[in-house]
């Protein structure tokens, strides 16, 4: 019986691959891998639905070189070995020239090593860490690595005249690199840093960790959530009865699904949110999955993706011609979320951050 | 051919995840030890051997230092531990694996958090410019078929009977004087060693590792590994690793044909992990292999 | 004062500790294995309120009641198809079973409603200060309920036929047996009675934070620390050990341990706090010291191994 069955798996896993080697002539394909599953679930389809707005403006146009575009979505699950996995199938077996991807660092870093190795161009529209710009040239980030973010984000506090801020950030590389930017930029203007506090993501409960920061009085807390946990965060925040102004990093995803009343008044910083792209794209997203973007990461995974088929369309489906056609692509594409123009490690540039103010359960530019 | 790549990569992960199910196999199914934290013990070996490698030091000499260590937090886990009942210890070990992972994601100054350790080197990479994945391979077969060697030596030594006997019959077993809790600790030590030894193949392999590499789902996945391919039973727990493998790659390629989306498919792929968990313990508890019954023929 | 509000905070997670450590504590004492999957009827019970509450837009006074049955009922269910099978395999057995049905729990509901947050319609409201701490009528209402659920569980264990049976159950299977009780009879009540509460304490998390699918799974550990300290089997207990590891939780974390230093003649003027991120290390580390220095619990009988 178990040599049946064992011979049914391999049996199994054998027509699964080979079937898949077949290439088909009429479409151009490429990889993407998001957490599909798994805590960061919300962000990583949000990602995918930027990228299938991006696939369909591609196609509508008459697709690169007459031939339909077609992305396979992997999941990384938010697991590191999903990652490997995933990266593993689209480039041995699938054979796709280009991969967007992923979200976490965790995940991202060991895919880019792979892809890296293999050269296939990776084009990261998420992950933070700087570890990242080690890698190699075959990763490019439409995300900003070093993370102006944070500095900009503590000047806005400062302008606005606090001088004693907390700062609360999730526990992992991107949370760790906004809490050491915006503390490092708000003591060098001379301000205080009362308590910082990096959550663990995945929880229902943050009361503690509110009332550590709030028991220090400060003037304005400097945050980047996560919006299951930003939810929570503000919601607990409310019911509690704390005070102090809060500026948000990347303030569309700390408020995508908050109760409007939790978060009215928050002030934050947004990557590139206005101009006549961002515009567009969220028309496009809305028209086709009849509602907003939840965060401004699938605002990112469609600038991936185009500059992933405008190389393509320049350069063919050689892999290194593809990587040297990036970066002059880059420097003419105009994004949803700004000028991408990468630096001599493929990262992007530029970022600029519009100031916002959320009131009345949306985003409003800041005057 | 690059799908040849894959099938390294496969097998590759596979060897890992063998050495990992042979080690609680021996905790599990020959002491029967309930080690529901054995992800710590991978991650201990895992990062002690990136940090000494990163640092200058020899290959095997990172590679023994992970075992070494693994086996160390093996002994202070279980010494306190050894006469509580299996299913306190299966709640100890959780709780003790999940304090190691948290204090390797916040403690920064040692393997720098939640950023994790970035370009662990590879062994003898530079004798092996191309067809790197090849000699990795084979290095991944000869550790796991060191594993099993080791295994079935320790099974059918008196060490290995006198284990199987404290399992089946504790109270017998102290009865005929065999310290007890000093045989648990044995296990639980030996174990703790060979996942060691897989976390530093890992760490090698991946040249990347974080604390989310070492979430408590690992230790599940392996428990279900062992289940399905026979408790106390060293083939059985390669089947088990090669059959969730199998599974797990397998489905990744079923969206392609079927239209479920990826998201779901993951749902569905760790469902069907569950169920096979249920019916197996329901109605084949003794797993694809069946442990040997020796039968001692009187000559 | 912020220990206040913690102090209060630990009550109120005590409350919801206590109600899903009860069923498990039950189950626990009366069939002898660790149930790995009870926290999942908390999840199932939340999130079938939410379909009931949001889909077929029923008010949440009564979609929560239905889904608490509901969830006892799948609770007898599942005892029936799966446990009662192995009512004479070891406890190890019915663990790793409890493990993989949890794991299926867990993915069905992932499938069915998505990984995402969800949460309940209701509106939020800012806490009442009193006495300078500040509690929302949610957590008033957590605090009411679970109060309630016990005392009208005492009343049962006390009271009632039922009660007695299940008490005579959990003290010896076999003597019950042999005294004529309907011991298969008193489990299923069990397993309902314990479903139904892990139900509400869900719902109850459910509408003070969000609903998520790994919810029951994230507080598992939590939960058993709580039934362990209390002594395993003992209803009180729980409630107890429920109580007090809520309150060790968030005291834990809010306390200036400098404060102690200070007493030497150190001083740390930002303080000595144990990090946020270690918060759930505080119940496993408390969880490990019960088992090694006192397995039997507060109300457990000592040296009971």
């Amino acid at each position: 019986m178990k040599n049946i069955f064992i011979a049914c798996l391999v049996f199994l896993t054998a027509f699964f691959l080979i079937g898949n080697v077949a290439v088909n002539a009429e479409t151009i394909r490429i990889g993407a891998i998001f957490p599909l599953t798994g805590g960061s679930a919300a962000e990583g389809q949000d990602e995918k639905m930027g990228a299938e707005v991006a696939m369909d403006e591609i196609n509508a146009a008459g697709g690169i070189f007459g031939r339909r575009l077609v992305i396979i979505f992997e999941d990384d699950e938010l697991r590191p070995v999903a990652g490997v996995d995933a990266v593993h199938k689209l480039i041995d077996v699938n054979k796709v020239p280009v991969i967007v991807g992923t979200f976490s660092s965790g995940v991202t870093l060991p895919v880019a090593e792979y892809a890296q190795q293999q050269g296939v161009v990776v084009i990261n529209p998420a992950s933070t860490s700087p570890k990242l710009r080690e890698v190699g040239d075959y990763l490019f980030s439409v995300m900003g690595l070093d993370d102006l973010m944070g500095k900009e984000l503590a000047k806005f506090a400062w302008e606005r005249g606090h001088r004693k801020a907390a700062v609360l950030v999730p526990n992992n590389p991107f949370g760790i690199g906004v809490l050491e930017n915006v503390s490092k930029t708000f003591k060098e203007l001379g301000g205080t840093i009362t308590t910082s506090v990096a959550y663990e993501m995945g929880k229902i409960d943050y009361r503690a960790e509110l009332g550590r920061i709030f028991g220090k009085k400060p003037q304005a807390l400097l945050y980047t959530a996560y919006g299951e946990e930003s939810k929570i965060i503000t919601k607990q925040a409310y019911e509690l009865g704390y005070k102090a102004e809060w500026f948000g990093a990347y303030l569309t995803m700390c408020t995508s699904v908050s109760v409007p009343k939790a978060v009215e008044g928050h002030l934050g910083l947004e990557p590139g949110y206005f101009g006549p792209q961002a515009e567009h794209f969220r028309k496009l997203f809305m028209k086709k999955h009849g509602r907003e973007p939840a965060t401004s990461f699938s605002a990112y995974a469609y600038d991936a993706v185009w500059l992933a088929a405008l190389s393509i369309g320049k350069a063919g489906l050689n892999r290194k011609a593809i990587k040297d056609a990036l970066p002059i692509v880059a420097k003419h594409y105009k994004g949803a979320t700004g000028d991408v123009t990468f630096d001599k490690d493929g990262q992007r540039a530029n970022q600029d951050y519009s100031k916002l103010k959320y009131t009345r359960g949306k985003v409003k530019p800041y005057k | 051919m690059a799908i040849v790549n894959f099938f390294i990569h496969v097998i590759i992960m596979v060897g890992i995840y063998s050495i990992l199910s042979l080690s609680l196999n021996f905790q599990v199914g020959i002491s029967g030890l309930m080690n529901f934290g054995h992800v710590a013990y991978f991650a201990i070996g895992a990062y002690t051997s990136a940090l000494l490698t990163m640092a200058g030091c020899p290959f095997l000499l990172g590679l023994f230092s992970g075992m070494a260590l693994a086996g160390l937090f093996g002994f202070i886990i279980s010494l306190p531990t050894a006469s509580l009942k299996a299913d306190y210890w299966a709640i100890v070990t959780i709780a003790a694996g999940e304090i190691i992972r948290l204090f390797f994601l916040n403690e920064q100054w040692l393997a720098e958090g939640p950023f994790g350790l970035r370009g662990i080197p590879r062994p003898l990479a530079s004798l092996f410019p191309e067809n790197y994945p090849i000699f990795y391979l084979l290095m991944a077969m000869f550790f796991m078929a060191f594993t099993y060697f080791i295994m079935e030596v320790l099974i059918r030594s008196p060490f290995g009977r006198a284990l199987k006997m404290i399992r089946e019959e504790e109270a017998l077993a102290s009865s005929m004087g065999k310290e007890v809790h000093l045989f648990k600790i044995h296990g639980m030590v030996i174990g703790a060693i060979f996942a060691g030894l897989a976390g530093s193949l890992y760490a090698h392999y991946m040249t990347f590792i974080s604390p989310d590499h070492f979430m408590p789902i690992e230790t599940f996945l392996i428990w279900v590994m062992i289940v399905i391919g026979g408790r106390g039973n060293n083939i059985g727990a390669i089947i088990g690793a090669l059959t969730i493998e199998s599974l797990y790659i397998s489905t990744r390629f079923l969206k392609d044909y079927v239209g479920i989306p990826a998201d779901i498919l993951a749902s569905l792929r760790m469902f069907m992990i569950g169920f096979l968990l249920v019916i197996f313990i329901l109605y084949k508890p003794e797993g694809l292999v069946s442990e040997k019954r020796r039968s001692h023929k009187i000559k | 004062m912020i220990l206040t509000q913690s102090l209060v905070n630990g009550v109120i997670r005590g409350g919801e500790l206590a109600l899903l450590a009860i069923g498990l504590t039950m189950i626990y004492g009366i069939l002898k294995f660790a149930n790995f999957s009870h926290t999942e009827f908390a999840t199932l019970g939340a999130y079938l309120a939410f379909m009931l509450t949001t889909t077929l837009r029923i008010n949440i006074f009564f979609s929560a009641p239905i889904a608490v049955m509901l969830t006892g009922l799948v609770a007898v269910i599942v005892d029936k198809l799966t446990f009662k099978k192995l009512r004479q395999a070891g406890s190890v057995s019915l663990m790793v079973l409890s493990i993989g049905l949890s794991i299926c729990f867990r993915s069905s509901i992932q499938s069915i409603w998505g990984a995402q947050i969800r949460g309940y319609p209701i509106d939020l409201f800012r806490g009442m200060e009193f006495l300078g701490i500040r509690i929302t009528p949610i957590q008033i209402t957590i605090l009411i309920v679970a109060l309630v659920c016990m005392l009208i569980f005492h009343l049962l264990l006390i009271k009632t036929r039922i009660g007695k049976a299940m008490r005579a159950t959990s003290d010896n299977l076999i003597l019950a047996q042999a005294s004529g009780i309907n011991t298969d009879g008193v489990i299923m009540w069990v397993w309902f009675i314990g479903a139904s509460f892990a139900a509400i304490g869900g719902i109850l998390i459910g509408l003070e934070t969000q609903l998520r699918p790994n919810m029951g799974f994230a507080i598992l550990l939590p939960v058993f620390a709580t039934a362990i300290l209390g002594g395993i089997g003992s209803v009180y207990g729980a409630m107890m050990g429920g109580m007090i590891l809520g309150i060790v939780e968030n005291i834990g974390i809010s306390f200036d341990f400098g404060i102690l230093i200070n007493i030497v003649g150190i001083s740390r003027p930002e303080g000595i706090y144990i990090s946020p991120s270690y918060k759930p290390a505080i119940s496993f580390a408390i969880l490990i010291i019960i088992l090694l220095v006192r397995p039997g619990g507060i109300f457990g009988k000592r040296g009971d191994r």
